[in-house]
């Protein structure tokens, strides 16, 4: 019992800082959609295992009990067993709650910038879904809302980009909305927001933002052409410089560069089975452990 | 039929261009080729208050309204959410060139420039 709150405890300080520490530090991706189930794997498993390993302190009176006769009854459990099962409750509430909180926050922050967008900006004649902001910055986004969602360009991009170019952004843009992309950056979101010392949450976060935007990309490339979305890309860094990441650009165009690679179907099945290890542990040691009384 | 979306859009661009403001009839007359009721415009003007996009003078009758900031203030104020380093903002939009920070390497800015003169 005291072993396996240890080793859960332990299990949770690795996924909190070195593990997270060593994925960022190795950016690049052959397969984007496996990293980014790791990711979540990784940030569901640390909080899983910190909580499973406080309740589990929390009643091990209960489990050490040698038989029925002592066990069974909670007066066993003194003030700091308490204390534990208050921290436990309070861990998973918090985290929990982060996520409530952080989804009612964003969905004001989207309503507030529907309301901008609806009266700062045109329908385009061409695109469907698609808005056209007035104003001479290179700037192309996307807001989900309603059935379809909103793409919005500037008319600086337009200006500077080619119509093939600005296909293959709109085309990126959709497969952010089309891929719910939002629903994947949420909980790392709430995370980050949540836990702004840690500073796993905050790479966990800054590495799924960069992992959508090439997945958006891979997406983006079954309907236009790579060269039309990397001259895009190139354009829009070399103008905006100030404003994008750089090592996102660059790792995007790395990419788009050469052929999409063949994600490894046996790296993929390695990837899923660590993964659900991870998130699946930590409960089922739990409850064992609280069974076993 | 134009949308509700569109019509705030319509009565806010006639506002910014308004000196003193406007009463509800002025935005009638102003907006005459989308053939308005009376009753239709202040429901957008009612919604523009409530967004915070216009306020209204009640000093004399009838009531004349007038826009709250600036069509460039309210740019701003979008422009700054598009371009928020701020990565936990990346839930509300998704960008095409995201804005996250950024831990160059000097490697990659070569690269970057190098891709850029070959074009």
């Amino acid at each position: 019992m005291l072993f396996s709150a240890v080793l859960l405890t332990a299990l949770a300080v690795v996924l909190a800082w070195p593990i997270p520490r060593l994925f960022a530090r190795y950016p690049g991706s052959r397969d984007p959609a496996a990293r980014l189930l790791l990711w979540q794997a990784i940030g569901l498993a640390g909080g899983l295992s910190l909580t499973s390993a406080v309740l589990i302190l929390a009643f091990m009176p209960f489990t050490r009990a040698p038989g029925p006769a002592e066990g069974g009854s909670l007066s066993a459990l003194s003030w700091w067993n308490w204390l534990l099962v208050g921290l436990g409750a309070a861990l998973l509430l918090r985290l929990l709650s982060s996520l409530v909180i952080h989804w009612i926050r964003v969905q004001r922050q989207r309503r507030r910038h529907a309301a901008l967008v609806a009266v700062l900006t045109e329908p385009s004649q061409e695109l469907p879904h698609t808005r056209i902001l007035k104003v001479d910055e290179l700037v192309a986004y996307c807001l989900p809302q309603g059935q379809h969602g909103t793409t919005v360009l500037s008319t600086g991009l337009i200006a500077a980009l080619s119509p093939a170019e600005r296909d293959a952004v709109v085309a990126h843009e959709r497969a952010h909305l089309r891929s719910r992309h939002e629903l994947v950056v949420l909980p790392f979101a709430a995370w980050q927001h949540a836990l702004p010392f840690l500073p796993a949450a905050r790479q966990a976060l800054d590495q799924v933002t960069r992992l959508i935007e090439v997945m958006a990309d891979d997406v983006a490339r079954r309907t236009v052409p790579a060269d039309d979305l990397a001259a895009a890309v190139r354009e829009m860094s070399r103008l905006q410089a100030g404003h994008y990441s750089r090592t996102l650009s660059a790792e995007r165009l790395a990419r788009l560069e050469h052929p999409l690679p063949r994600p490894s179907g046996a790296l993929r099945s390695a990837v899923v089975i660590v993964s659900a290890a991870l998130v699946v542990s930590p409960p089922v040691v739990a409850v064992v452990e609280l069974l076993s009384v | 039929m134009a949308t509700l979306g569109e019509l705030e859009r319509s009565v806010m661009n006639a506002l910014w261009n308004s000196v003193d403001g406007m009463t509800a009839a002025d935005l009638r007359v102003a907006l005459a080729d989308r053939d308005l009721a009376l009753t239709t415009v202040h429901t957008v003007l009612t919604r523009l208050e409530k967004k915070g996009f216009a306020r209204r003078d009640r000093s004399e009758r009838p009531h004349r309204y007038l826009a709250l900031s600036t069509r460039e203030e309210h740019v701003a104020e979008l422009m700054n959410e598009v371009l928020d380093q701020a990565s936990d903002r990346q839930a509300v939009l998704a960008r095409f060139l995201g804005t996250v920070s950024d831990s160059d390497t000097a490697f990659l800015s070569r690269l970057l420039q190098r891709r850029g003169a070959d074009s």
